[in-house]
């Protein structure tokens, strides 16, 4: 995977991507990679972000052979891609279509609004994904030739000092080394320098005087395509040196933040807000995608009352803010926020191959390499050197020294500093606003209009009530986070697949052993599948209670669903501590005349002591029978 | 219904959300009318979600069918 730094491009930089799976020099044929990759059970895509492209391929590595040709095929894109004139037109099809998609797409929408609350000198301001309007009609007005306009796009911003490289595979690393050398080590290297330079920290990312939409102390008001209902603010966090932004990558100060004001738990704003029932849910949390500021948004789902109290609404959030600001947040949520993450570090599932390398070889672009697998996934503690960080198996509960939770206190107060009524952005969605708005964003056709914040509303919001006269709290002890004492890591039994011969991997899995059998009459059989593979201290148990009463009827369908509604609404409290520390349940419909199915897989030493439902004779339907043999 | 997550604490974490769910029904349902129409309201804009992607996807598709019959 290959991920390239470049600069904001509002009509080349999709064009780009897409053209440079077409044909190289050395492998000519538009579809040549595609199916030498299906050929081997891969796949390959590519994105743009905001400040990074990035291609990715996947393909059965476990010949040599293979993945050295599929590195040599992917690097010759980079080195010699053909841009044939052929391919234009279909491109330009595919673009606009992407775009049509997108049109009618309520986030695409939204976030060109908000960019165009930004400064319109800055890059982030522009149109980001190109349409035909900006690749034909306009190049052509302009007399610009478009293939040739991508092709210095391409001289200019694919050099290798702004290229980072990703490559997972069953090889040594000496032989990865290897193949990438000779795949890759043809890149002209052009000295392009960072793109971002031109920009970060020389244009202002906001300037109220310059902006297409007023950013600061209005409300946009829009009216959504699918029937939305709430109410967003967003605030903009500048940083004033690179110090300040690796801060933000490392130490994270907007998790503890986010962790805070988006708690579900008692004594939260989502609590009071249920409780007044002016909201269905909220999320916060912050979002640092570019070199010179991140985002912090709070989204609020609002019922029909909260939106006609969405002043209220926004005056509780601010209650919420100033409890985080004058108030001494608890030592225990900063340990418990670093002993969330850790708990996530450590014990993180294996994921997707696909996934892991986009992750690493973007990484590359914003942390030093020896960071790129720990430096996005683990919290900072202000070390001495970034050891701490690397040292896999040193699980970290609290912060070793008054000097790092000082310095981890002062960026969070630094950052919370920054969530104030003058410097938030204000954004509101219904369908009620159909008729009412004045103005129609460019890009999208998005209706929406702008209103000042009148200055009675701006001071109540400066002035919010108490946070204590409506029961806002810092979050309780959480209960749910697991002690490692007495932990008992069972490791894989099974050797790993690459080590394995065919037939041993093709031999049957052992079945369940049945563990408990209370005979054909009674209340439960309990199967028993130990992991022999991951190693985690988890468990899963799986019920099923089978009813045809569910869908027997359209009426009995929906209130099932509303059963859903109302389990998750009546524990999320309770639940939701549980789920920050890793623990999830999942209920769906609602039970009458059933059998009930226990399938149960447990690994390691959990014990089945919690059952009390009560089993009728159970049948073994096909899925019993898969999920069994599985 | 599926429970998982880290061993010590799962036992405990079951235990009440299935007590919840089997003993406390009526702690689970809407205790009044307001609360009803909320979670109706979540009901309905969330099938009306359903639809209106279900419609964007046959969009594309058309869009597709389409470009493959200009081609």
């Amino acid at each position: 995977m290959y991920s390239t730094n470049m600069v904001l491009s509002s009509f080349t930089l999709n064009y780009n991507l897409d053209m440079l799976f077409l044909g190289t020099k050395e492998y000519p044929d538009e579809n040549s990679f595609e199916e030498f990759l299906s050929a081997n059970g891969g796949s390959s895509n590519a994105y743009t972000a905001s400040e990074n492209t990035c291609y990715y391929f996947t393909l059965q590595a476990e010949a040599d052979e293979k993945l050295n040709e599929g590195l040599k095929r992917f690097g010759s894109f980079f080195t010699s891609p053909l841009f044939t004139e052929g391919a234009t037109g279909r491109e330009l099809n595919a673009i606009e279509s992407e775009n049509s998609k997108n049109l009618q797409t309520d986030s695409f929408r939204v976030y060109q609004i908000n960019k165009e609350r930004q400064n319109k000198d800055h890059p982030h301001s522009k149109f980001f994904t190109g349409n035909k309007k900006t690749l034909l009609d306009d190049t052509k007005a302009k007399g610009i030739d478009l293939r040739q306009s991508l092709i210095d796009f391409y001289q200019k911003y694919y050099s290798a000092d702004q290229m980072t490289l990703a490559v997972v595979g069953p090889q040594s690393l000496e032989k990865l080394k290897s193949m990438a050398e000779v795949a890759f080590s043809n890149i002209p290297n052009r000295n392009a320098g960072a793109p971002e330079q031109a920009w970060k920290g020389v244009i202002p990312p906001y300037d109220p005087q310059n902006s297409a939409i007023p950013s600061f102390g209005n409300i946009v008001k829009i009216v959504p395509v699918q029937d939305l209902r709430q109410v967003t603010i967003s605030w903009p966090i500048i940083y004033k040196n690179e110090k300040d932004r690796m801060d933000a990558l490392l130490t994270k100060q907007a998790a503890y933040v986010g962790h805070i004001m988006g708690h579900e738990g008692p004594g939260s704003l989502l609590s009071y807000l249920k409780r007044k029932g002016w909201v269905n849910s909220l999320s916060a949390g912050g979002e640092s995608d570019l070199s010179d500021f991140e985002s912090f948004e709070i989204t609020v789902s609002l019922t029909r009352s909260g939106f006609e109290n969405v002043n209220q609404v926004v005056e509780s959030i601010f209650s919420m803010v100033n409890m985080l600001r004058d108030a001494t947040v608890p030592k225990y949520i900063y340990n418990e926020v670093l002993q969330l993450e850790e708990l996530g570090w450590r014990f993180s599932s294996k994921g997707g191959v696909s996934n892991y390398l986009q992750s690493l070889s973007t990484s590359l672009q914003d942390y030093p390499p020896s960071l790129c697998v720990a430096g996005p996934r683990r919290l900072a503690l202000c070390e001495d050197d970034s050891s701490v960080l690397l040292a896999s198996n040193a699980a970290r509960t609290s912060f070793d020294s008054k000097g790092q939770f000082d310095y981890t206190t002062k960026l969070v107060s630094d950052f919370t500093d920054n969530l104030t009524v003058d410097n938030a952005m204000y954004t509101i969605l219904s369908k009620s606003y159909k008729g009412q708005t004045n103005q129609k964003e460019f890009w999208y056709g998005t209706d929406y209009s702008v209103e000042a914040v009148p200055d009675s509303t701006l001071q109540r919001w400066k002035s919010p009530i108490s946070p204590s006269e409506i029961g806002l709290a810092f979050p309780r002890p959480n209960v749910f986070i697991p002690s490692e004492d007495g932990l008992k890591l069972k490791f894989p039994t099974k050797p790993k697949r690459s080590s394995r011969t065919f037939e041993e991997r093709m031999a049957a899995i052992p079945p369940p052993k049945v563990i408990r059998d209370d005979g054909s009459n009674g209340r439960w059989t309990v199967y028993y599948k130990p992991d022999d593979v991951y190693g985690q201290p988890k468990a899963f148990v799986i019920f099923e209670l089978l009813t045809k009463e569910v869908y027997s009827s359209a009426k009995a369908a929906s209130l099932s669903n509303m059963y859903e509604f109302c389990v998750a609404d009546k524990l999320a409290e309770y639940a939701y501590d549980a789920g920050l520390a890793g623990l999830t349940y999942v209920s769906a419909n609602k039970i009458q005349d059933y059998q009930i199915l226990p399938h149960i897989i447990l690994t390691l030493f959990f014990a089945s002591t919690f059952f009390t439902g009560h089993s009728s004779n159970p049948a073994w339907s096909p899925f019993d029978l898969w999920w069994l043999q599985r | 219904m599926t429970f998982g997550g880290y061993n010590d604490k799962l036992e405990d974490f079951a235990n009440y959300v299935s007590n919840q769910i089997s003993a406390d029904l009526k702690n689970i349902l809407p205790k009044d009318e307001a609360e009803f129409d909320r979670y109706k309201d979540i009901l309905i804009r969330g099938l009306e979600v359903s639809i209106f992607e279900e419609r964007l996807s046959d969009g594309c598709g058309s869009f597709w069918r389409f470009s493959e019959g200009l081609d």
